[in-house]
């Protein structure tokens, strides 16, 4: 029996990740698929699996005339995007100085990680207390002359900033263990080379590490974006999307829908437009990884 | 001779320069690590506190009821609870799942992730995007679609509920393909040409040049699986079967929440994240050594 | 070949790491299966009940299992008890279970909303029969007021306490200032007191008042409202039209703006909420001299965690004037109801009525007082206190807390879009309380959104 090197590559490359796929298409891509489902019905949970009415685009029509759902799309964005950028280019800059120029590598990148590996309970109770009248960023603005403070949290215009803070603080230290990892890969003789020549260290930055490092770049890039999208729990630890809907959030709103208003066909329905809207912006940029991603 | 003396002597001034910017610079990070610690440090100072103490404003870091009695009261020390909570239990569970979850998901995402990457398969890229899409639907919508087709597997209230999805993890074959993406063609290329088979390569070359990320991934899915709130929530019915997080919402009364046991009980919890992320930084050094061998 | 073996070993290595899980998955189970041995609950012949309640075991329901296990052990049921949160993740732990089968037998919903939103979705049993069969008088022993929460005329729980809510008062602040515990007072005589009741500045300022807004920024002050307008407040005649501009309720918001922003003696909904304050935090640290509800009463009691001296008083919410007070600020609570898809339904519905009329007892102590008629007032009153009879004035909790002949409570029997009505009202109510909108804008603004809310449900 013999085969082709590309039937053999098929193979080979199916059974490497048979035991992935078959996961995922049970408890991911089935799940999913009901999800769509429900979208085109009124479902509400409680009143059993199937019991449903079928109500057509209804869902994906209402959504647009609803005031929760359009400042909890543009909160969204607004947080996913401020996030996303700031994330990453403070967790790069920060990995390649930890890797190239500190002492007690393990212990600063422990601490750098400890936000993420704290009960969220605990962070978003101290940023609570952090943001409260006697916090000192209340502090620091009297200091710096201001006689009336922002209230933060309980601020309309500040409280998305002040969870948006609170997050990029946050999710540093899972970027910058990301990029250490990948760091470690790369090949040393270039940068030798680099030496050699005399390329300086902002040079090396930015003529090596980064273009090497792009493909790490790419899955930090998705990934920050997809869960910044789905961003849930501080808002409901630290705001409850208050006040008013000026930090509310789409997750956050999709959880009331379908658990406290009992509307899952609706949740669903908005659930589907997010997923449209990180599928573009994802399907941008994996056309865009061909250009500024280098393997 | 005499250029490589000029050449060490030139070096030995740039070396101390080096170190003094590196120190600097070890403070300064430092110094944005520290702020990251504030939440543990609060967090421990809480699990020591009375309840009336713990919500007090400024934050006081020493508590004026010094007791250790949070901590006999979460492990059922001495009989002092007002009930058992089933900590000690919880703890074994939350430990059985997330490491089964972590060498299982390891397993399943290197080979996914290598297959990906590095073996040119039929419609790979189309899968792939597949895979990625499969994460942009929030899990508040499939919760209860998932949990309809656990209840109809019987698994309701066992905790294959949390293993069987647990051990596949789309993020991490994402990781690790990315990772893979980064390694140089000919690593593969010249095994290839030595006769070695997909099976091989991977095994040989590509599992011992990933270590470093296959160790960040096994402190992410640890965490993840640690922390998993919503769905063990929903999933396990019965106090035998909860996990940490789970068990967390003992310590919440009816209108009050004990922040000082669920701070004292999520002390306790982060000992295994600890050792789980100092034995992953092991990896780290491993790692860049393996590298620098062969490089 | 190799390909071939190469197939093999993966799929050697997938069912390895799915059997691992699943020999896990089985130990827990085995394991579960014989923690129930050791306890001795399972024994050949025995029903054991699953029994789900939001009340943490030790304020309650563990006095009633361990009661009702002693009593029924020789006829063959014991009850095992499991405690949900309630709060949004709870009931919906709490649903699924009751969705999935036949885990739960038993099961509290607190608050007639949930309930019927269980019982139209067929989780909960219909207990008409069953009360005909074995004579069980519900409306005699338990009131008229339970029809409230019938579905099609049919009751599908058990309203097993009677849930009045009161103002807290810290007695020795009262007897300092020479003030006499109220137990009738208008909106103006409430507002005086609060301010002869602040002083201080700062960290060491002492409030009249503690409204706990950042919890609910609407359910707790309009319990004052509702004391004129009933249970019904959300809705107008019909429930076809919300009720938000109605004036005893921008009234009473009113009251709640002075006493923050206008008079000092209360904190501000922003400090509530960027602060994080609680009632544990203000009532009982000495903090405010009165605070809304009496539902902190276990906390009242815990002097370990929340050290304390000052005796805690009752007293009822303040009225719009003199005259206003057309209802006794009250509800039914803890609906017990049978899972309609439990194994042993008989056995429940033994378990349903030994609680509702006796078990309940057990119950006093962590602060609920039972609805049915036959229980015995002093008893009842006794548990309330026990332990801590030196801080509770009961001579004022005793009128305001028992069921008291004919009153006429807040029922709410209109809980269309309830939910959604709520949020609309809490944000309108947050805009007003700090400052963003005036009260008519606001309450404008609420019955405009409100009223569309209504439209599309219709």
């Amino acid at each position: 029996m013999k085969l082709s090197r590309k039937a053999k590559r098929n193979m080979a490359g199916y059974t490497f990740i048979l035991p992935n796929l078959i996961g995922v298409i049970l408890f991911t891509f089935i799940p999913i698929v009901y999800s769509l489902i429900i979208s085109f019905t009124n479902w509400d949970f409680t009143k059993g699996f199937g019991n449903w009415n079928w109500v057509g685009f209804k869902n994906f029509v209402d959504i647009w005339s609803d005031k929760w759902f359009v400042d909890s799309l543009k909160n969204t964005i607004v947080f996913a995007v401020v996030v996303v950028v700031f994330t990453l280019i403070i967790a790069l800059v920060l990995a390649v100085v930890i890797d190239r120029f500190c002492y007690a590598k393990t212990p600063i990148r422990l601490a750098l990680f400890m936000p993420y590996i704290s009960n969220v309970v605990a962070v978003a109770i101290v940023w609570v207390m952090m943001y409260s009248s006697w916090g000192p960023f209340t502090q620091m603005v009297k200091k710096l002359g201001v006689d009336n403070p922002p209230q933060w949290l309980g601020d309309y215009k500040w409280s998305l900033p002040s969870v948006i803070i609170m997050t990029i603080w946050g999710g540093i230290g899972y970027a910058v263990m990301i990029y250490t990892s990948a760091i470690q890969g790369l090949p040393r003789d270039v940068y030798e080379a680099a030496e050699v020549d005399g390329a300086g260290e902002i040079r090396k930055f930015f003529a090596l590490t980064v273009p090497f490092l792009s493909p790490t770049t790419f899955f930090l890039v998705v990934t920050t974006l997809i869960s910044s999208f789905q961003v849930f729990a501080p808002i409901q630890l630290m705001t409850r999307g208050g006040p008013g809907s000026s930090s509310s959030v789409l997750v956050y709103y999709i959880y009331q829908s379908a658990f406290s208003f009992y509307k899952m066909g609706y949740a669903s329905a908005m659930s589907w437009i997010l997923f449209i809207l990180l599928f573009i912006v994802t399907m941008i940029q994996w056309k865009q990884q061909k250009k500024w991603v280098s393997y | 001779m005499e250029t490589v003396v000029k050449k060490n002597y030139h070096r030995n001034t740039q070396k101390y320069k080096k170190t003094l910017v590196k120190i600097l610079i070890t403070i300064i990070v430092a110094i944005v690590g520290f702020t990251m610690i504030i939440p543990f440090l609060w967090m421990l100072s809480a699990s020591f506190k009375i309840s009336a103490e713990v919500m007090e404003l400024p934050i006081r870091w020493i508590p004026k009821h010094f007791t250790p009695n949070n901590y006999k009261a979460v492990w059922n020390i001495g009989k002092s609870a007002a009930r058992d909570y089933h900590f000690g239990l919880s703890y074994f569970n939350s430990l059985k799942i997330a490491f089964i979850n972590l060498f299982g998901a390891v397993l399943t995402s290197t080979m996914a992730g290598y297959a990906f990457a590095k073996i040119n398969f039929k419609g790979r890229n189309i899968l792939f995007l597949g895979y990625l899409a499969t994460m942009m639907i929030p899990q508040q919508v499939t919760l209860i679609p998932k949990f309809v087709m656990f209840s109809k597997l019987n698994l309701i209230g066992t905790h294959l509920t949390l293993i069987l999805p647990g051990i596949i993890t789309v993020t991490g074959t994402f990781l690790m393909r990315q990772y893979f993406m980064q390694i140089p063609e000919e690593l593969k290329e010249s095994a290839y040409i030595d006769g070695a088979n997909e099976f091989q390569i991977w095994a040989r070359i590509m599992v011992p040049v990933a270590k470093p990320s296959m160790a960040s991934l096994a402190m992410i899915v640890f965490l993840w699986n640690w922390n998993n709130y919503q769905e063990a929530l929903v999933f396990l019915a019965d106090w035998r079967l909860y996990t940490i997080p789970v068990s967390l919402t003992n310590f919440i009364e009816e209108t009050s929440t004990q922040y000082n046991l669920i701070m004292a009980a999520s002390a306790s919890a982060l000992i295994p994240v600890f050792v789980v992320f100092l034995a992953g930084q092991k990896f780290f050094v491993k790692g860049l050594m393996a590298g620098a061998v062969k490089g | 070949m190799k390909r071939k073996l190469l197939a093999m070993i993966m799929a050697a290595v997938m069912c390895a790491t799915m059997l691992t899980g699943c020999g896990q998955g089985d130990d827990a189970q085995k394991q579960a299966s014989v923690t129930e041995d050791n306890n001795g609950k399972k024994s050949e012949g025995t029903v054991t009940l699953r029994f789900w309640g939001g009340v943490p075991q030790e304020s309650g329901p563990q006095d009633v299992v361990d009661h009702f296990n002693e009593a029924f052990k020789d006829k063959g049921i014991q009850v095992e008890y499991e405690r949900y949160v309630n709060d949004d993740q709870g009931n919906l732990k709490l649903e699924t279970s009751l969705l999935a089968g036949n885990d739960i037998d038993v099961y509290i919903s607190y608050g007639a909303y949930k309930m019927l939103k269980r019982a139209g979705g067929g989780m909960a049993l219909d207990l008409s029969e069953f009360m005909e069969k074995d004579g069980f008088d519900y409306e005699g022993m338990f009131g008229s007021s339970v029809t409230s929460e019938y579905l099609d005329g049919k009751p599908y729980s058990i309203a097993t306490v009677l849930t009045k809510g009161t103002l807290l008062l810290n007695k020795d602040m009262f007897d300092a200032a020479g003030i006499p515990i109220p137990t009738e007072w208008t909106f103006e005589e409430f507002r005086d007191v609060c301010k002869k009741l602040t002083h201080g500045e700062g960290q060491d300022k002492v409030y009249g008042m503690f409204w706990n807004t950042q919890q609910n920024v609407t359910e707790y002050w309009l319990y004052l409202a509702k004391q004129t307008l009933g249970g019904d407040l959300y809705y107008k005649e019909g429930g076809l039209e919300t009720d938000f501009d109605n004036d005893v309720i921008k009234k009473t918001a009113e009251l709640i703006y002075n006493t923050m922003n206008v008079d000092g003696t209360a904190p501000t909904h922003v400090d509530s909420v960027t602060e994080k304050l609680t009632q544990e935090g203000m009532f009982l640290s000495g903090r405010s001299a009165m605070t809304v509800g009496n539902w902190t009463i276990r906390s009242v009691k815990n002097t370990e965690e929340y050290p304390h001296d000052f005796v805690t008083a009752y007293a009822p919410y303040p009225v719009i004037e003199k005259g206003e007070r057309n209802y006794t600020y009250g509800g039914l609570g803890d609906e017990i109801s049978i899972n309609p898809k439990s194994e042993h339904i008989d056995a429940a519905w033994e378990f349903v009525k030994w609680y509702a009329t006796e078990g309940v007892t057990y119950m006093a102590g962590g602060g609920r007082i039972g609805l049915c008629n036959t229980l015995d007032k002093d008893i009842l009153a006794a548990a309330f206190s026990e332990g801590a009879e030196k801080l509770i004035d009961m001579d004022s909790a005793k009128p305001l807390i028992f069921p008291v002949e004919n009153e006429k409570l807040t029922l709410s029997t209109i809980t269309t879009e309830l939910p959604m009505l709520e949020k609309i009202l809490a944000e309108e109510t947050e805009a007003y309380l700090t400052g963003a909108k005036d009260l008519d804008a606001a309450f404008a603004d609420a019955k405009r959104r409100g009223d569309d809310a209504l439209a599309s449900a219709q």
